[in-house]
């Protein structure tokens, strides 16, 4: 009974143990099969039959391996089929859950603003890696922000506070400041109406990024929202200026990101100043 | 015996439940995931490709819409309205189809899910109305190649609804 168990244990950690070109990691024929598989599926283009078919075998050598049903998963997330997505991720989930949580947390946030189960995942994941549960796949999130953001979607501003307040806290004392931290929350501050407060972030934020039009699209409504008018005209004309000419605003090829600004919000916001100021 | 027996049973087992949740099949699949197939039946003849052997997904060469993804989501906005006697439509539809290089949309599919990302079939007229409202935007601006030649591509629009009401669109 014990070597079966053993074995049994084996055959689940062999499965769940992430993608390494050295397929010899793997101890048991199945998994260095499936492994190889991969490996293959992997060198042609991203939702390729080629590709997809290699990924079924190294299914059929192991079902339950990770890297394969994570990848396999993909081009259907980026091409609309959520349905075979997520039969994908889930068991890529159940296989090895602190591996694959953050990733489909991430999707379900990203790709169809699934707050609630983005949430789910990542206070799972959070738990799990004692509040430490990593980045986004792409790298411009820590996994807290997204956690944060969801519960901001959802209504619950304070839940929300908390989980930005940890996160950026433990990213000042580390000296490693997000690309977006302070944006995010200071949006979230604005929203609230705690206007000094989200001044004084999308301040931070500017500090970061010094040529994100979106940051001072948010510090106009800001200073909009504090009477100074001078100040509004002046972070939105330059908005308009930097989305235009020598700037940045946020942009993604698959998605929208969270909180972005198209030239049309900033244009209208201007257009009913002058509006009114000519009245 | 025993011991060897074990595992492969294991496998089985699990290859069984894995297998009844109709993942793909190497027998079915397409040339690219989300490639749409012309349908003689549903599809018009009318609707051209510049290059039927090559259709490009949108994130690729960034295929858009006349005043962005704001202007798009306004629009159908707009379009759509609570009906109440579709208030029991709850989950979501995702319209892929192709934009063609002339900026023309057609082959339209229809996917439904419950709230659980289970497939389900929503009240026909309901899904006519999704459908009929992305079919008449006129605003695309199709992708283009890095030498700037127009292409053909794939998009998707994704309707999330509660109650009958449309949430939330996202691509």
């Amino acid at each position: 009974m014990k070597k079966c168990l053993l074995t049994l244990i084996c055959l689940i950690n062999a499965c769940v143990v992430e993608a390494q070109t050295n397929c010899n990691v793997y101890k048991d024929k199945a998994h260095q099969l499936a492994c190889q598989y991969y490996t293959d599926a992997i060198e042609y283009p991203q939702g390729a039959k080629a590709s997809q078919q290699l990924f079924i075998r190294s299914l059929e050598a192991c079902v339950t391996f990770g890297p394969t049903l994570h990848e396999m998963s993909v081009p259907y997330l980026k091409r609309g089929d959520f349905y075979t997505w997520k039969l994908l991720m889930d068991k890529a989930v159940q296989a090895d859950p602190a591996a694959y949580l953050g990733d489909r947390g991430w999707c379900y946030f990203k790709h169809l603003h699934d707050y609630q189960n983005c949430y789910a995942d990542l206070y799972r994941l959070y738990k799990l890696t004692n509040g430490q549960p990593g980045y986004t796949g792409d790298g411009d999130y820590d996994l807290r922000l997204l956690m944060a953001i969801s519960q901001r979607e959802m209504g619950n501003n304070k839940l929300a506070m908390y989980y930005f307040n940890e996160c950026i806290r433990d990213h000042e004392k580390k000296n490693a400041i997000g690309l977006f931290d302070y944006l995010h929350r200071g949006v979230t501050l604005l929203k609230m109406k705690k206007y000094a407060a989200a001044l004084a972030d999308l301040k931070l934020e500017v500090q970061k990024y010094q040529k994100l039009a979106d940051t001072h699209y948010y510090l106009g409504l800001t200073y909009l929202a504090l009477h100074d008018t001078r100040n509004a005209t002046k972070s939105l004309n330059h908005a308009r200026d930097l989305f235009l000419k020598t700037g940045y605003h946020r942009t993604d090829p698959y998605c929208e990101e969270p909180d972005q600004v198209y030239l049309t919000d900033i244009t209208e916001v201007l257009a009913t100043m002058g509006k009114k100021g000519s009245q | 015996m025993k011991y060897i027996l074990s595992p492969i049973f294991f496998c089985l087992l699990n290859y069984c439940s894995f297998a009844q949740e109709k993942l793909p099949a190497a027998a079915n699949l397409p040339e690219q995931v989300g490639d749409i197939i012309f349908n003689p039946q549903t599809d018009q003849y009318n609707f051209k490709l510049c290059d039927k052997d090559n259709i490009y997904q949108y994130y690729g060469l960034n295929t858009s819409y006349k005043g962005d993804i704001k202007a798009l989501k306004k629009e159908l906005f707009a379009k759509i309205k609570y009906q109440p006697q579709f208030t029991t439509v709850n989950g979501s539809i995702t319209i892929r189809f192709i934009v063609n290089c002339k900026g023309e949309s057609g082959w339209f599919r229809v996917y439904q899910l419950d709230g659980s990302y289970q497939k389900i079939r929503f009240a026909p007229a309901f899904v006519k109305e999704l459908s009929d409202a992305v079919k008449s935007l006129k605003g695309w601006i199709p992708g283009k190649l890095p030498d700037g030649t127009v292409a053909d591509t794939y998009f998707y629009l994704y309707f999330k609804i509660v109650k009958g009401h449309l949430k939330d669109i996202t691509i």
